[in-house]
């Protein structure tokens, strides 16, 4: 299980990020109080636009990052306290993990399987399971730096799962790859959720998220504002799929958010003035 | 341990299986030493023939006779009349005004000529040509001039006690290669020639001498032949040791944590269930090894390409050599130096966010090591025991007084544990670094 509480992420901006957001703030949230639950034997979907906050909640999740304030617990581990442990029970899977590119796929799976503890029988064991399914066998003596982006996306996918974990957190793993080998991801997806696996995948496709999610949490400007199912939403917004349901609860939160902003900035100015002694 | 050993022979992998990077690393240091030592040795020997080579120009005003004999036997050649010669010369000389060659030779009046294998003698009379010689002696257009005193085979022949001893003048020009061999050559002959008539004089020269100076004493040079071979040594290697040494791992290192890092290929590692100062040191021993062999590649292409050193050191009556102990001490102590610098380039790479934030961090860092092993070059006197306590210094100058002997095997230790507690605390930080969120991801 993982158990996300309350947890917010403030990530202080050097001056040249000031400048490329064009902002005179020193620090960003990038997540507030956020809090959701993601049970074994079902796929959660955490769902939002780009830079919402999905990514950095499962860089968390997975203690790439440290919560500013909340906690997180992934299997009873905490994820700060517990890093190691962590670690050893989830397989973590985003665009920004890259494999190195003079390997190939075999020697890169046999060194993850060697850093995971496991040993070469188990290696060889779980390498015939992964490459089978998703079809890596023909190409895994190529160098990474050789392979087209659905055959290296086939390859992370199946590094990250080698040591066969209880928790699967993928940063949107289907981007990038063709109609087929999406749907061999999805489909290997409900294979581990019909296995009892806890996971969570982040994603900006609401067609793949209305077939795929049990349970979602949609995130707008780093706060979660909706946490169910797929039905859930689509009742509480009086829409028929999941993308008018996220267009109607995204234009109400944009709305709110705006407000916020210029109330935020209100404040600045008078933390300003006070500062000037005005 | 197994993680760090894992994390090792990966790295190692990385590099020994990449083409490039094993050019670059172990092919092209020998193909640079190959080619800057055989330019060094093509330009040094054409130098040197082209000195022997050249035939010495020479004048002598006012030579007596028996001196013209002199040379005439010392070098070969035929004396040559002067007004023959006159001619030709002035005949060069419009040539050369025609051909608007600046820095020709002025006219001269020649009285006789002497024209041997290796030197071209030119006997002259006037005190105004002597002026001329002079100006072209400058401009090296000739290589040097022997002027008599007038009237010197009398005052020769009749000298009594009291009288003046006459006085030969030479005039050279040492900026010009050719006139200062010429001046080596000519002093020769003069000292023989002086030799001669002092011969004719007195008969007997021990009669004169008063006494003589180490003519059969073997035993007048007292030296350690070993010392000497490895003061020699001391003064080149340590900067040599300390700047190819940090040159060798300076690209690797950045590449392998800060290129990782910009790849997005450390991420997986740093995701993986294992301690990051397991990873670190993983990492810093596969730098450490890559150092290491370049290191060595340099040496070995070094000695390769220069084998006269060996003979150098021979034919200055010095040899090298250092006792088991100190060899030993001498690797452990490289070892050591070793780890402090990748420790220093590892600590830069990891802070820095890219490659060329990397190399401006490094530059700085690899100007201190070079400029501390050139120190080491100009500092004399014995080295107290507390200067080996000094980070980076101490060690440069163990380098060095190991190889000159001047170091007691404490000493050695003593800046090997600098060495070793300064790299540890080094690699301590870059585990910090690593478990820096800001520094790895960019937070």
């Amino acid at each position: 299980m993982i158990e996300v509480d309350n947890v917010t992420k403030i990530y202080k901006l050097n001056r040249r990020q000031r400048q490329q957001m064009k902002t005179n703030n020193k620090q960003k949230v990038a997540v507030e109080r956020v809090s959701f639950t993601a049970k074994e034997g079902e796929i959660f979907g955490l769902l939002g636009p780009n830079g919402a906050g999905k990514t950095t909640t499962l860089r968390m999740i997975a203690t790439l990052l440290k919560p500013t304030d909340g906690s997180i617990r992934v299997q009873g581990f905490d994820t700060v306290k517990q890093g190691d442990d962590v670690r050893r029970s989830i397989a973590f899977l985003t665009n920004e993990l890259k494999l190195d590119p003079q390997f190939c796929p075999q020697y890169l799976f046999r060194f993850f399987g060697r850093l995971y503890g496991m040993n070469e029988e188990e290696i060889d064991k779980r390498k015939e399971e992964l490459f089978s399914y998703f079809g890596i066998t023909e190409f895994q003596d190529k160098k990474v730096s050789e392979l087209s982006t659905g055959m290296k996306q086939k390859t992370s996918i199946a590094v990250s799962l080698l040591h066969d974990p209880d928790v699967v957190v993928f940063d949107e793993p289907t981007n990038g790859l063709d109609i087929v080998t999406s749907r061999a991801v999805t489909d290997y997806l409900k294979f581990l959720k019909d296995k009892g696996k806890v996971i969570i995948i982040s994603t900006h496709i609401m067609s793949e998220a209305q077939k795929l999610c049990d349970r979602l949490s949609m995130i707008i400007g780093g706060r979660a504002v909706f946490e169910g199912t797929v039905k859930q939403v689509c009742e509480q917004t009086g829409t028929q799929d999941l993308e008018d349901a996220f267009f109607s609860v995204y234009r109400e939160n944009v709305q709110n958010e705006e407000e916020l902003r210029e109330l935020s900035e209100l404040y600045n100015q008078l933390d300003k003035h006070k500062e000037a002694g005005i | 341990m197994k993680t760090v050993k894992i994390v090792f022979f990966k790295e190692m992998r990385r590099i020994l299986f990449d083409r490039k990077m094993v050019f670059a690393l172990f092919i092209m240091p020998v193909l640079m030493m190959i080619m800057i030592f055989g330019l060094m040795a093509v330009l040094a020997v054409n130098m040197l023939a082209d000195i022997s080579g050249h035939v010495s120009k020479v004048y002598v005003y006012q030579a007596p006779e028996d001196f013209k004999e002199f040379l005439q036997e010392e070098i070969g050649g035929d004396n040559k009349s002067s007004d023959m010669l006159y001619d030709a010369q002035k005949m060069l000389k419009e040539q050369a005004e025609q051909s608007m060659t600046e820095n020709t030779a002025n006219i001269i009046k020649q009285v006789g000529q002497l024209i041997g294998k290796d030197a071209e003698i030119t006997y002259i009379l006037s005190e105004e040509d002597m002026e001329k010689v002079k100006e072209d002696i400058l401009i090296g257009e000739a290589d040097m001039m022997i002027a008599f005193p007038e009237d010197f085979f009398n005052q020769v022949r009749n000298y009594k006690e009291g009288s003046k001893v006459p006085q030969i003048k030479t005039f050279y020009n040492p900026s010009e290669d050719y006139s200062s061999s010429a001046k080596e050559t000519f002093s020769e002959y003069l000292e023989k020639y002086r030799r001669s008539l002092l011969k004719e004089r007195v008969g007997n020269l021990d009669n004169v001498a008063v006494f003589t100076v180490d003519t059969d004493n073997k035993e007048s040079v007292i030296q350690d032949d070993d010392k000497a071979g490895g003061k020699m040594l001391g003064r080149i290697l340590p900067y040599m040791i300390c700047m190819l040494l940090f040159a060798g791992v300076m690209s690797l290192g950045t590449d392998t944590i800060t290129g990782e890092k910009e790849r997005g290929t450390l991420a997986p590692l740093l995701i993986a269930p294992v301690k990051r100062s397991h990873i670190v040191y993983g990492k810093l021993m596969a730098l450490m090894a890559l150092s290491a062999m370049s290191a060595m590649v340099y040496g070995i292409s070094m000695l390769s390409a220069f084998p006269v050193f060996a003979e150098t050191l021979k034919a200055g009556g010095m040899s090298f050599h250092i006792s088991g102990v100190q060899a030993v001490l001498l690797l452990l102590l490289i070892i050591s130096l070793v780890f402090v610098y990748v420790a220093i380039i590892a600590v830069c790479a990891a802070i820095a966010k890219n490659m060329k934030e990397a190399s401006t961090y490094l530059t700085p860092a690899y100007l201190l090591v070079i400029a501390l092993g050139m120190m080491t070059m100009f500092v004399t006197g014995d080295t107290k025991t507390s200067v080996y306590i000094i980070p980076l210094y101490g060690s440069s100058m163990a380098l060095r007084n190991v190889l000159t002997q001047e170091i007691s095997n404490f000493q050695v230790v003593l800046a090997i544990i600098t060495n070793l507690i300064l790299g540890a605390a080094l690699a301590a930080i870059v585990t910090k670094c690593f478990d820096n969120e800001n520094l790895m991801f960019d937070a």
